[in-house]
């Protein structure tokens, strides 16, 4: 070992110059070597803040938000002389409200820190004097050789070196990473193998190259020096952190990138801060009211700079000593002008109430963590997943959404894929009927009657129903060798690895894509049962292979395995038989494989055609099967170059896909398997639903037009009464250029083909909307023409045809087009977007639609889900209303006050009721509404879905809604002041006594926080007991307040004010008769718009409300359980001879499951952003587990 | 119950499952938001039968506050220019502290006038409720002897002549200083001032230890004087004209005289007209009058509460006809918006 250290050092000193900053070397095992290059720690931070930073970071944070600058510019006005408030009375509510904040920041990253320190601390096997040593994590270095034992977390991205597995190979579940639960098969070089024991990983002295840190989770090169030899690495080789090693008793790896360069933790971004469009309506609505305030202090300062005359003698303005004067100075109108202005800035500022911000969040936080998070109905038991509002900002979003940008796979569909027919030489295998069918024969009317065949095999992964192929019988089939290669390119073909007992009950496959697994399931279940794996040989236990009752163990050598990619769409395998013959068995889509075929035998392939048609339109994904027999001199050619192609360092892909051109040709077409793509639970009843509300559904899927328009029927989603738009790259004429193959040309020509279908369409659509009643419509396009018809020029036609369509699918999307489609009606449409998707190849849509939904666990919880956001909606919007309606009339009620003043910017309200008012007086019932109202009950809304559509409509949160209210609320603040004010003149008692200023302020505000509430209460739609109490409390505790306030005295300035002022008010008995008059006249006018509205121009939902006015509101649950299964179709049979086929030209294609996808995803560039957070914690959570159970 | 069913299910699910920590969120009323709720809805006959009501309760109080209000017998007499002698400079006569400004003047009572007789003196487009004016005052110095010297708030007068003044401040200092005496058929009528200001002002903003003190005794004389010998608490119109009024029109009461008035009698006034609103061309009002239940003259209260009445009868009278003329169904399906135009989005 020892002499070939030196050598790589001397190695190293003369390359590390040239690539520095490309390459990053690692010597393993080997601590003092590598602390020259000073590689960053293991430990991670995640938090925001550190002790130092928090407060100004904190704050900095917290005044990035406007209102909060606003209120502490008031803040600090207060504070001077020209102030008509004392500063306390701003300050403490700020500051309550930032103290808050600042509790509520700490907590969460308190909360990080903990967590980083559980991970941080969290412990790993590592190698140190040929004795395993259990560190922490963060003190884990790169270099080091670290053991991790099953279901244990990596800790830092490991090279995989050996494992206990005799052929060194481990398996990871990366559900962290990607949220793919099926496990992925990671596999050591094989010189590398032996480094189990730490006696002998001790030993271990080798110098890793590879990549600098860098995001892409999907792609790794490097090269392992060990004893003189360069042996290129691959993805293959690479554990990254945040996966969990399965199966597998322990792994040892090696340390290369640690801490915050691990892959996952590169990935981390941060997710963009996504605010709802009734917030920044809210925004525009406070600027409004900026500007009136702004209005009103203008008028206000022009006043009071025309009224400061010094012939008010008892003002005293003539003098000049004095510093106050300023203000008031008559000599000086522009002083007085700008100095007012200020003053009734402060006066005025409670228009934007500051608390209004904190209810609004105190609702929706609420909302999110008690409501939504906790809603029975939307628990999915099988995963024991409930739902989770990870944000609570966009609550009343989901109340207006309108369209819906769906993935297909694991969204619409179960990710579950079965064995369901095959196409052997020209002849179809098994008789079962697709779901798909049964949708599309029941919209046709035909009723079919399901009849389960005593010869229906079914397993997982496996639903075949045909006897021809089973226990043998094939060998009576026309074509039993055609068979047999069929069956044994299923059971070789592939990258399946099996786990478990060797038995074909016991054994388990476990595969990268369920496509994979369910066609080695089926070669098993045809009697060619693959059991056992090693990195050369394949096992299979052939039944009937040779003779019928045979059962034989033959064993095949694996010698290349040309792996599937999405640019090649296929995957080869050669390999020796026994007697040596060397057969390359190849499966792919059906336009790769149809390329490679050997000449000649074109009725097969015609038929075959026909078939893979037929299993498209079907709904099931299809794969071609062939095979080539090779001679050796060839293969060894051939072999060659693919070695060299596969330890090459740059470019490997691409050299690869080269080499595996070479030999992928002439291949001899077997036949093709279909298999079908399950719906998830209640897709069709859910999509149904949601199109009655009003909702538009987008599928963006990376699936064959085909397989997506039949999932789109399937999904109700397109039906026969549509008129269909397709616009598809397939055409014979694009085709025709493709052939020529000039990239310009292409482009020209796609580009010119797409836009005059736009325009085509456009112009029918045109046509049909003159001329009533227009049919439904759907268009479909595929991702290449919506590559071209996303470019600016085409971009609005698109966009114009699209919204005018009841529904789209776009299919062969990449994940940056799904996001770009979303990005194209959320910006051009300017309506409400959500998002819904599983995989990783669905970030970028749900983020850039304005609401994301994500599936949470294999088994979608999407349909109750989506429908449930239904019922969220109402009460949001109207309790915003009664917050920004009220806020406005006592404000208002101050500028008339003002009029008669002289403009001096004298208050009328105590200042501490104003600032309490908004606080105590009037919150509680604000967010009890925003909490409890509801309009319907949860099961009406799922009975008239269109109720939705007035979210959509975004009816209660119009402007000319919004100038209703406040033109009540000015007719309310005139209300109160000229009531209360008319109250000022003649005596108010028997005893001839007259009110003062404070009187009649107190008096006038009695009757704005009894108004309040009962306007409050008027407004509800439905009244639960903590309304009263709330509303009862609100004015009980003004009473209270008011109470102690006008009993205590203090020394400080000017509390005096109301001094006493309750009591001389109820000892009189006007008191009383204003109390009854106010609040009736404001209110009067609220009543008469509530009736006259309800009575002439009702809302959808007040009629749903009378409808069932008299049902009891308990028995709603049990009713929206009841709706909710009628509204699932029933199970309807079929008779397949029936049914009428749609023959299509395409055919869907296996191997669109979303692990491929996510990889295309990569390819792209368009990275995975996952949160490492949830890695992290996912890992500590479950160590403790573990822990718990040891 | 949909709770029920499920864990009876969910044990035979996936051991798993049970075995962690099941994430089944616990149901309550108030998570499934299920809490029992009335549901009120504002069916026309409930806008019919509120306005009703809110007419029927109206109406009697109206009509009650109004026969009250008419029941007061006011004798209003604006002098301030018929007070004024025939001067060039009205601002010069007025500051003039020598002139005798006395006036005479002739009420005649129109109606009996039931003892008290609240005299009360009303001031226009005077501004008490001015920010510099409402601030001008330290109630600590009103309040005790030992807070004389904080005046900090009394700006610009707080002190003259280097002493502080006590009442400090522009309230105070402006104190309203017209007087009126009253005879009726030569005999003279007193006018009571002990009780005019609320009780609470005078037992506890105003101390019983705190004296006038250097007040008016700066270059201008704002109003009044006060005699040094008497506490504050018992300065009846410092008290009430320190109680600030809301609006720049206002009365102030002034004393009482406790003899019946007959109809018909005249009465004597003779007035001071000392109080200087000239510069700012305000009104000044002698208002005699009587009260009620309700206090002084307000019609506006009667004719308020009849007005929301009658409109609410009125309009409850309107939607019956309505409702049997143009009658709408409770939740007919027919007004829904889908209904109304099918397939028009």
């Amino acid at each position: 070992m020892n002499q070939h250290i030196p050598s790589s050092r001397n190695f190293r000193l003369g390359r590390v110059k040239p690539q520095a900053p490309g390459n990053r070397t690692i010597f393993c095992n080997d601590r003092q070597a590598n602390h020259v290059a000073r590689f960053k720690g293991n430990s991670i931070s995640t938090t925001k803040y550190n002790f130092f930073t928090f407060l100004p970071k904190g704050l900095f944070e917290q005044f990035r938000r406007v209102a909060n600058l606003y209120f502490l510019t008031i803040s600090i006005l207060s504070t001077t002389p020209i102030s008509p408030v004392s500063p306390i009375t701003n300050v403490l509510p700020l500051s309550m409200v930032l103290l808050l904040s600042l509790i509520k920041e700490a907590f969460e990253d308190w909360k990080r820190f903990q967590n980083d320190m559980a991970i941080n601390n969290n412990r790993v096997h590592v190698l140190q004097d040929k004795e395993w040593v259990s560190i922490p994590w963060k003190k884990l270095q790169v270099g080091d050789i670290v053991k991790v034992k099953q279901d244990g977390f990596i800790p830092a991205d490991l090279l995989f070196l050996a494992s206990t597995n005799v052929d060194g190979v481990c398996y990871i579940e990366t559900a962290n990473l990607d949220g793919e639960t099926n496990l992925k098969i990671r596999k050591a070089l094989e010189k590398t193998w032996d480094y189990v024991t730490p006696e002998k990983a001790s030993e271990f002295k080798g110098e890793i190259q590879c990549e600098q840190p860098n995001n892409s989770l999907y792609t790794f090169t490097g090269n392992l020096i060990i004893q003189d030899q360069t042996i290129p690495l691959s993805p293959n080789q690479l554990l990254l952190r945040g996966c969990s090693l399965r199966n597998t008793g322990h792994i040892v790896g090696v340390v290369i990138f640690t801490g915050h360069e691990t892959k996952v933790m590169m990935n981390a971004m941060n997710v963009p801060s996504k605010r709802s469009t009734l917030e920044r309506k809210l925004d525009k609505l406070i600027l409004t009211l900026f500007a009136t305030l702004f209005t009103m202090c203008f008028i206000g300062a022009v006043g009071s700079s025309i009224f400061v005359n010094t012939k008010y003698f008892y003002l005293h303005l003539d003098s000049t000593e004095e510093d106050g004067l300023a203000q008031f100075n008559p000599g000086n109108r522009i002083g007085v002008f700008l100095l007012t202005m200020f003053t009734l800035i402060t006066l005025y500022s409670t228009i934007i109430p500051i608390s209004l911000y904190v209810s609004i969040e105190m609702i929706k936080f609420i909302q999110s963590t008690k409501f939504i998070n906790n809603d029975l109905h939307m628990y999915h038991h099988e995963t024991n997943t409930p739902a989770l509002a990870r944000t609570s900002n966009l609550n009343e979003e989901l109340g207006q959404v309108e369209y819906i940008f769906s993935d297909k796979t694991g969204t619409l569909t179960r990710n579950l894929m079965e064995f369901f027919k095959c196409s052997i030489r020209g002849e179809v295998y098994g008789n079962g009927v697709t779901e798909i069918e049964k949708g599309i024969a029941e919209r046709r009317g035909i009723k079919l009657e399901e009849n389960i065949s005593p010869n229906a095999v079914r397993e997982r992964g496996f639903n075949f129903d045909d006897a021809r192929l089973m226990g043998g019988a094939w060998r009576n089939e026309p074509n039993p060798d055609s068979c047999k290669e069929f069956f044994r390119c299923l059971a070789i073909c592939h990258t399946v690895l099996p786990e478990g007992d060797e038995f074909p009950e016991k054994i388990r496959y476990q595969a990268a894509s369920p496509d994979e697994a369910a066609l080695v399931i089926a070669a098993k279940n045809f009697g060619f049962f693959f059991y056992r794996r090693t990195p050369t040989m394949i096992y299979v236990r052939e039944s009937h292979a040779e003779k019928m009752d045979i059962i034989q163990d033959v064993s095949y050598e694996i010698l290349n395995v040309l792996e599937f990619n999405s640019t090649r769409k296929r995957q080869s395998v050669v390999c020796r038989y026994p007697n040596g013959r060397l057969v390359l068995y190849c499966k792919g889509a059906d336009n790769v494989i149809y390329e490679r075929l050997v000449d000649g035998s074109n009725d097969i392939k015609t038929v075959t055609r026909e078939h893979l048609e037929q299993f498209g339109s079907a709904g099931l994904r299809t794969l071609c099967l062939a095979y080539k027999e090779l001679h050796p001199d060839v293969y060894e050619n051939w072999n060659k170059k693919f070695l060299h192609a596969k330890s090459s360092l740059s470019d490997r892909e691409k050299k690869l896909d080269e080499v595996a051109e070479l030999i992928e040709n002439d291949l001899i077409l077997i036949g093709s398997t279909a298999i079908e793509d399950k719906l998830q639970d209640g897709v069709p009843a859910c999509i149904d639903t949601l199109q009655r509300a009003g909702i538009k559904i987008w599928v963006l899927t990376g699936d064959k037009i085909e397989t997506a328009i039949n999932i789109a029927y399937a999904c109700n989603l397109i039906n026969n009464e549509m008129k269909q738009f397709i616009i598809s790259s397939e055409t014979d004429a694009i085709r025709e250029v493709e052939e020529r193959g000039d990239q310009v040309e292409i482009a020209r020509f796609i580009r010119e083909e797409v836009k005059k279908e736009l325009t085509k369409c456009l112009e029918e659509v045109r046509s049909y909307f003159s001329s009533p009643p227009a049919p439904n419509l759907a268009l479909v396009i595929d991702g290449k023409c919506l590559m071209y018809a996303l470019d600016p020029s085409l971009r609005v036609i698109l966009l114009n045809l699209s919204l005018n369509c009841h529904s789209v699918v776009c299919c062969r999307v990449s994940p940056l087009q799904k996001a770009q489609v979303t990005a194209l009606v959320k910006n051009g449409a300017r309506k409400i977007t959500l998002g819904i998707g599983d995989g990783a190849n669905d970030v970028s849509m749900i983020q850039a639609a304005h609401v994301g939904v994500g599936i949470s666990g294999m088994e979608g919880m999407q349909a109750v889900m989506a429908s449930d956001f239904a019922i969220a909606q109402f009460r949001y919007l109207v309790d915003l209303l009664l917050v920004h309606g009220r806020w406005s009339y006592l404000r208002i009620c101050q500028f008339w006050f003002n009029f008669q003043t002289g403009f001096s910017g004298q208050r009328f309200y105590d200042d501490w009721f104003q600032s309490l008012y908004n606080v105590i007086f009037t919150a509680l019932p604000v967010i009890m509404v925003g909490l409890y109202d509801k309009d319907v009950s949860a099961s009406l809304s799922m009975k008239y879905p269109e109720l939705y559509m007035e979210g959509i409509r975004n009816s209660f949160f119009k402007w000319r809604v919004v100038a209703i209210r406040a033109f009540l609320s000015v007719y309310q603040s005139l209300v109160f002041f000229y009531f209360v004010s008319s109250s000022n003149l003649s005596a108010k008692n028997s005893e001839g006594k007259i009110f003062g200023l404070w009187d009649v302020s107190t008096m006038a505000f009695t009757c704005v926080v009894i108004t309040v509430n009962f306007r409050l209460l008027m407004n509800s739609n439905s009244i639960t007991r903590w309304h009263y109490i709330s509303v009862g409390g609100s004015i009980l505790g003004w009473f209270i307040f008011v109470f102690i306030y006008s009993w205590i005295r203090t020394r400080y300035d000017r509390q005096e004010n109301v001094y006493f002022v309750i009591y001389v008010l109820m000892s009189t008995p006007y008191f009383y008769i204003m109390l009854i008059l106010v609040p009736i006249a404001a209110l009067f006018c609220d009543f008469v718009y509530l009736g006259v509205q309800r009575w002439f121009f009702p809302y959808d939902y007040q009629i749903i409300q009378e409808l069932h006015r008299h049902e009891n509101d308990d028995s709603g649950r049990a009713q929206r359980l009841e709706i909710w299964n009628q509204s699932q179709p029933e199970e309807t049979t079929l008779e397949i001879s029936e049914l009428p086929r749609a023959i299509s030209k395409n055919t869907g294609f296996a191997f669109d499951s979303p692990g491929y996808e996510s990889f295309f995803a990569t390819q792209l560039g368009v990275h995975t952003s996952q949160n490492a957070w949830d890695v992290a914690k996912r890992a500590s959570v479950r160590s403790q587990d573990i822990e718990q159970k040891e | 119950m949909a709770s029920s069913s499920a864990p009876a299910a969910a044990g035979s699910a996936d051991s798993t499952t049970t075995r962690r920590n099941t994430k089944r969120p616990k149901y309550s009323k108030f998570t499934q938001q299920e809490l029992p709720a009335c549901k009120p809805i504002l069916t026309p006959r409930a806008v019919i039968s509120a306005f009703l009501l809110v007419s029927v309760v109206f109406i009697p109080i109206g009509v009650a506050s109004l026969l009250a209000s008419r029941k007061v017998v006011e004798i209003v007499f604006r002098y301030e220019s018929r007070c004024l002698p025939n001067v060039t400079n009205k601002l010069a006569y007025i500051q003039n502290p020598t002139t005798d400004k006395t006036c005479h003047a002739t009420l005649n009572v129109t109606k009996h006038m039931k003892s008290p007789i609240y005299v009360y003196y009303q001031l226009d487009n005077f501004y008490q409720n001015h920010r510099r004016y409402v601030k001008s005052r330290s109630d600590e110095q009103l309040r005790n002897l030992k807070d004389e010297s904080s005046t900090s708030t009394c700006k610009p007068e707080e002190s003259a002549n280097n002493m502080t003044i006590v009442p400090c401040g522009l309230i105070a200092w402006s104190l309203f200083n017209d007087t009126y005496s009253f005879s009726v058929n030569k005999t003279k009528l007193t006018v009571n001032k002990r009780g005019i200001s609320w009780k609470s002002d005078r037992e506890h903003k105003f101390g019983k230890n705190v004296f006038p003190r250097n007040f008016q005794n700066s270059s201008i004389v704002g109003g009044a004087h006060l005699n040094e010998s008497i506490p504050l608490s018992e300065q009846e119109d410092l008290i009430v004209w320190m109680r600030t009024a809301a609006l720049p029109t206002f009365r102030k009461l002034y004393g009482k005289i406790e003899v019946d008035l007959n109809a018909g009698d005249l009465i004597n006034v003779t007035l001071q007209n000392n109080y200087n609103t000239y510069s700012f061309n305000g009104k000044k009002k002698l208002v005699l009058s009587t009260t009620s239940w309700l206090g002084g003259k307000n019609d506006f209260l009667g004719i308020a509460y009849l007005t929301v009445g009658g409109l609410c009868l009125f309009l409850s009278l309107a939607f019956t006809i309505v409702y049997f003329v143009k009658p709408r169904q409770l939740g007919d399906p027919s007004y829904l918006s889908w209904n109304r135009n099918p397939g028009g989005h």
